[in-house]
C-alpha cells in the first residue's frame, strides 16, 4: 500500500468517525437503533454544497450543515416520540424524506466544489502539504469531539442518557424524561453526521444525493469492530474504540484493494466488511476462552 | 579492465538500458467507474477495443488497473487514492462523481473522464477550449434536438412527451433540463416521472399509460438497468419509447439519433493514446460526442415499433443505419 | 399525606377478558405511616402500587400527595416527588454502570438536570455516608460495576437511591420476593431501619403476611380489587397470621386460596 494510499484511509476514517461516534450514541448508548444517518449524511453535505456555491464561506456552511442533521435527527424523534412508530421504520422514514429534501436544496442530484475555498484550504495555506492537510484538520475535530462527547457522558444530562438507554424504567423512576434523551440523543448524533456529509464532500470535491448509500454500514462496522477489538465499560475508551474502528476499517479496505493478488476488488468490499465484523465479533471470544486455558 | 569483465559490463549496462527502455515502453493506466452497469462496462469495453487498436496490448506494453466504487463514495475516495500512490500514466474516470473525485485529488496525473453530461457544470473544467489544469474528456451530452425530431417524425401529432429517469443522476438530470427548454417551441408538453431506483422503474412508466403519446429515456445507468421491463409497459400501454442511444434500442425502443456507448469508448481511447504519447489533457478540447464525426447515426427497431403501434415512415427506414 | 379518592381501574373493558381490577379504593394515608399491603394473586395490590407510581392511568378516582392532584402526571415528572424500589433486583439499577454513577443518577431525581459533572465530591461524599449505614461494604466499591453485586446487594443499593433524595413516599412492590432468605431479611431489615431513621412514609406491597404484620404501622389487605380489612394501632399490633385468616373467611365468607401467602415466612 502507498503513502498516498495510507493517509487516504486515515483521512476517509476520520471524516466517517464522526458519524462512528453519532452511531455510539443512538446504537449504543440510547439503544436506538437510527438509521437516518443514510439523509442526514447526504444533507449535510447538500446544504454546505449549496452554501459554498452562493458564496457563504466554508466554515458556516459548514456549521449550518450541523444544525440541519440535528433538525434531521428531531424529525425522527418526533416520529418515534409523538406518532408513536417504531424506532427502525421512525429512522428510514426521516431519511427517505431526506433524499427529495436533498434534491430540492442542491436543486440537482450533483455540485461540485472543486477549486473552491474549503475548511481545508486555511491548512493549506499554512504550508502543510495537500496531501495531509484534510488530515490534519480532521484529526483536530475528531479529538475535539471525541473529548466533548466523553465529557458529556459524565454530565447529569449525560447520565441520564445513558440511563434512558441502558434502564428506561429505572430513567423514569429517578425522574428521567426518556423522550427527552431522546430528542437530545438524535440531535447530536445526526447533527455530527450531517458535519461529517460537509466535511467529506469538501475532501472529495463534490456533494451528491446518492452519498449516503451504505454509510451507516460503515458507521456499524466501525462502532462493531472498534468496541469488539477495545472492550470497555469506559466511556472515554469506548469512543476512542469507534474512531479507531472507522480508521482501521479503512485502513483493511485499501490493504484488500491494493493486493490484487489476492484477487479482491472494489466489488467484494460489502463481503470484506462482513468477515472484518465477524473476526472482530469473534476475537474477543477467543481472546478469552485463550486466557482461560492459560489459567488452568 | 580484463576483455571479459568490459564485455561483461557492456552487457549488463546494455541489459539496463534495454529494461529501462522496455520498462519506459509500458504504459500504466488506472480505469475508474461509479458503477458497473452493462452500460458503463461497454464504455470500458471500447476503451479497452480502441486501446487495442492504438497498438497497445494488454500484457504487453499496457497495465490496466479497474476498479469500481459499487455505488459507495467512501469507497471511491479510497480508490482514487489508491491510484495517486500507484502513478499511472493516466487516470480514466467513468461518470461525473469519480471524475470530481479524481480531479479534486490531484493536479499532476493526467485525467481522462467520459460519459460526463455536463463537465462545465460539474466543476470539472473551467472552459471548453483549452481548459488548462490536468484533465479533459468526453461529453455524452444528448442533441436533444435532434432526438426530439426524430420523435416529432414518427409520432407526428405529440402532444405530451412522457420522460422516465432517475432524478439522483446528474446526467439524466442534465438531459431532461434540456428537453423541458426546448419542449414549448416544438410544440408539445412535458410529464416527467421519476425512478428512484431500479425497482421503481416499471411502475414510472406505467404511471404514464394513457397520460402520453410517446416516452424519452435520457441516457440513465438506473432505468437501462431495467429496460426491458419498461419496453414490457410500453408494449402493453402501446406507447413508443425512445432514447439516446444505439444498444438501448436493440433492446426495444423504437429509434434514436444517437450514439453508441462502445463508441464513446473508443473516441475515449483516441484521447487516452494522445496523452499517452505525451500531449497535455489541459491542451485538449473538452470534445463533445455528438460533435464527433461519424458518431450519431439513426438505429430503429422495427419489431418493437410494431408491437407498440407505432407506424414508421417507410423513407425513415431507408436512412437508419441500422434496422434491428 | 397520600389520598386516593374512588380509585377505580377496568383492564380490557368490553372483551372476555375484562377485570375490575381496582373498584372504589378509598385511602388516606398520613406523613410518615409504614402501610403494607396484602391479598392473594390478582387482589390488585400491584395494581394499586402501579397506579400511585403513575404506571397505570386510573378509569375513576384520583390521587392527591399532598392535596395536589397527580393523577395525570406521567412517570418521569411523579418520580421527582416520590421514589420506588422493584422486585426484580435487576429493575431498579443500570447494572453495566458502576455504584457511583447509579447514585449519581438517583441523587439528581428530584432537581432537573443540568450540564455539569454529575459525579461530584458533594455526590461521592453522601453516597459514602448512605452506603456505610448498610454495612455490606459497598462504600469501599464505589467505581464496580453493579452487575458484580449480588441479588442482596443491588436492593440494598436500590434502597440508597430510593432514600437519597427528598421524597414523600416511598413505594416498595414486593422488593424482598425476588431474594433468597437470608438476603431477604437483611435487606427488610436496612428497609425498616432507613424508613425509620428518615421518617419517611412507605407503601410497601408484599406477598408475605409475616412481613405485612411484622413491620410497619397500619396493613391493607385487598381482595377482588377491594379494601376488606384495614388495621391499624393495638389491634394490629397483637394480630397473628392466624387470626388475620379468620378474620379474613368472615368478611369474605370464603378461605384463602392463595397458599403462597399464608405460606411464607
Amino acid at each position: 500500500m502507498s503513502l498516498y494510499a495510507f493517509t487516504g484511509a486515515i483521512e476517509t476514517g476520520l471524516a466517517f468517525a464522526l458519524v462512528a461516534l453519532g452511531a455510539y450514541l443512538t446504537f449504543k448508548v440510547l439503544d436506538f437503533p437510527d438509521l437516518t444517518v443514510e439523509g442526514s449524511f447526504p444533507l449535510g453535505a447538500s446544504v454546505a454544497a449549496k452554501l459554498m456555491v452562493s458564496g457563504v464561506d466554508p466554515w458556516t456552511a459548514t456549521l449550518i450543515a450541523t444544525f440541519a442533521g440535528c433538525l434531521a435527527g428531531f424529525a425522527t424523534a418526533f416520529l418515534n416520540l409523538k406518532l408513536r412508530i417504531l424506532h427502525i421504520l421512525a429512522g428510514i422514514l426521516t431519511a427517505i424524506a431526506l433524499y427529495s429534501v436533498n434534491l430540492r436544496i442542491m436543486d440537482r442530484p450533483n455540485i461540485g466544489l472543486i477549486n473552491m475555498t474549503t475548511v481545508y484550504t486555511p491548512i493549506e495555506r499554512l504550508g502543510v502539504p495537500s496531501l495531509y492537510a484534510p488530515v490534519v484538520l480532521l484529526a483536530i475535530i475528531v479529538v475535539i469531539a471525541k473529548i466533548l462527547i466523553d465529557l458529556f457522558l459524565g454530565t447529569g444530562v449525560g447520565l441520564a442518557m445513558r440511563a434512558a438507554g441502558a434502564n428506561p424504567r429505572m430513567a423514569q423512576a429517578n425522574g428521567i424524561r426518556v423522550g427527552r434523551m431522546i430528542v437530545i440523543g438524535l440531535g447530536i448524533a445526526n447533527g455530527l453526521t450531517a458535519m461529517s456529509g460537509a466535511l467529506f464532500a469538501q475532501m472529495l470535491g463534490a456533494a451528491d444525493v446518492s452519498m449516503g448509500i451504505g454509510v451507516i454500514v460503515v458507521a456499524l462496522a466501525a462502532v462493531i469492530g472498534g468496541t469488539a477489538l477495545m472492550p470497555s465499560r469506559l466511556v472515554p475508551m469506548l469512543t476512542l474504540a469507534c474512531v479507531l474502528g472507522s480508521i482501521l476499517y479503512r485502513i483493511a479496505l485499501a490493504l484488500a484493494l491494493s493486493t490484487g493478488a489476492i484477487g479482491l476488488t472494489a466489488s467484494d468490499v460489502n463481503v470484506v466488511t462482513a468477515v472484518l465484523v465477524a473476526i472482530a465479533l469473534w476475537l474477543p471470544v477467543r481472546r478469552s476462552a485463550f486466557v482461560k486455558r492459560l489459567g488452568r | 579492465m580484463s576483455k571479459t569483465s568490459s564485455l561483461l559490463t557492456g552487457a549488463a549496462f546494455g541489459l539496463t538500458l534495454a529494461v529501462a527502455a522496455h520498462a519506459a515502453d509500458v504504459k500504466n493506466i488506472a480505469i475508474i467507474t461509479m458503477n458497473d452497469t452493462p452500460q458503463l462496462l461497454e464504455v470500458k469495453e471500447g476503451l479497452m477495443a480502441g486501446l487495442a487498436a492504438h497498438g497497445y496490448a494488454e500484457g504487453k506494453n499496457l497495465n490496466v488497473n479497474f476498479k469500481s466504487a459499487q455505488g459507495n463514495f467512501g469507497t471511491a475516495q479510497q480508490i482514487v487514492r489508491q491510484f495517486i500512490g500507484e502513478n499511472p500514466d493516466v487516470i480514466v474516470t467513468i461518470t461525473t462523481p469519480t471524475s470530481q473525485a479524481a480531479i479534486a485529488a490531484t493536479k499532476d496525473i493526467p485525467i481522462i473522464f467520459t460519459t460526463v453530461t455536463d463537465p462545465l457544470k460539474s466543476k470539472l473544467v473551467t472552459q471548453e477550449k483549452h481548459p488548462g489544469g490536468n484533465a479533459s474528456g468526453i461529453s455524452d451530452l444528448v442533441p436533444t434536438e435532434l432526438q426530439l425530431n426524430i420523435v416529432k417524425e414518427i409520432v407526428p401529432n405529440l402532444k405530451t412527451l412522457g420522460l422516465v429517469y432517475d432524478p439522483s443522476l446528474d446526467n439524466a438530470r442534465s438531459t431532461v433540463e434540456s428537453i423541458k427548454a426546448i419542449a414549448p417551441k416544438m410544440g408539445f408538453a412535458i410529464v416527467e416521472s421519476p425512478a428512484m431506483g431500479i425497482n421503481n422503474v416499471p411502475s414510472a412508466g406505467q404511471a404514464l399509460v394513457g397520460k402520453v403519446d410517446a416516452i424519452f429515456v435520457p441516457n440513465d445507468t438506473t432505468v437501462y438497468g431495467a429496460f426491458e421491463s419498461l419496453v414490457k409497459v410500453a408494449q402493453d400501454g402501446k406507447v413508443p419509447i425512445f432514447t439516446a442511444e444505439r444498444r438501448s434500442v436493440q433492446r426495444g425502443a423504437v429509434a434514436t439519433v444517437g450514439f453508441d456507448f462502445k463508441d464513446m469508448g473508443k473516441r475515449t481511447a483516441d484521447m487516452v493514446d494522445k496523452v499517452l504519447k505525451g500531449t497535455k489533457p489541459g491542451d485538449m478540447d473538452i470534445q463533445y460526442m455528438k460533435d464527433l464525426p461519424n458518431s450519431l447515426a439513426l438505429y430503429i427497431n422495427k419489431d418493437s415499433a410494431e408491437k407498440m403501434g407505432v407506424k414508421l415512415p417507410p423513407d425513415l427506414l431507408k436512412r437508419a443505419a441500422q434496422v434491428f | 399525606m397520600i389520598r386516593v379518592e374512588n380509585l377505580g381501574i377496568v383492564f380490557n373493558q368490553g372483551t372476555a377478558l375484562e377485570n375490575r381490577a381496582l373498584h372504589n379504593v378509598n385511602i388516606a394515608i398520613a406523613a410518615g405511616e409504614f402501610i403494607s399491603v396484602i391479598g392473594s394473586n390478582g387482589a390488585g395490590k400491584s395494581t394499586l402500587l402501579n397506579l400511585l407510581a403513575g404506571e397505570l392511568q386510573p378509569g375513576t378516582g384520583r390521587i392527591l400527595i399532598d392535596d395536589t392532584d397527580v393523577t395525570s402526571w406521567p412517570v418521569s415528572r411523579r418520580s421527582t416527588i416520590l421514589s420506588r424500589m422493584f422486585q426484580d433486583p435487576r429493575a431498579g439499577i443500570c447494572e453495566d454502570m458502576s455504584i457511583i454513577e447509579n447514585i449519581a443518577i438517583a441523587s439528581a431525581r428530584t432537581a432537573p438536570r443540568g450540564f455539569r459533572f454529575a459525579i461530584t465530591s458533594e455526590v461521592r461524599r453522601r453516597a459514602i455516608d448512605r452506603l456505610a449505614i448498610l454495612k455490606l461494604g459497598l462504600e469501599g466499591r464505589l467505581q464496580d460495576r453493579v452487575a458484580l453485586l449480588s441479588g442482596g446487594q443491588r436492593q440494598a443499593l436500590a434502597l440508597v437511591m430510593a432514600t437519597l433524595g427528598p421524597t414523600k413516599v416511598l413505594l416498595l412492590d414486593e422488593h424482598t420476593a425476588a431474594l433468597d432468605p437470608a438476603a431477604a431479611e437483611l435487606v427488610m431489615k436496612l428497609t425498616d431501619s432507613v424508613v425509620k431513621k428518615f421518617g419517611i412514609t412507605t407503601v410497601m406491597v408484599t406477598h408475605s403476611m409475616r412481613q405485612a404484620l411484622e413491620f410497619g404501622s397500619r396493613t391493607i389487605m385487598l381482595h377482588q380489587g377491594q379494601i376488606i380489612l384495614d388495621i391499624i394501632g393495638k389491634e394490629r399490633a397483637s394480630m397473628t397470621i392466624e387470626e388475620l385468616v379468620r378474620l379474613f373467611r368472615r368478611k369474605e365468607g370464603t378461605e384463602i386460596a392463595d397458599d403462597q401467602l399464608l405460606l411464607t415466612q
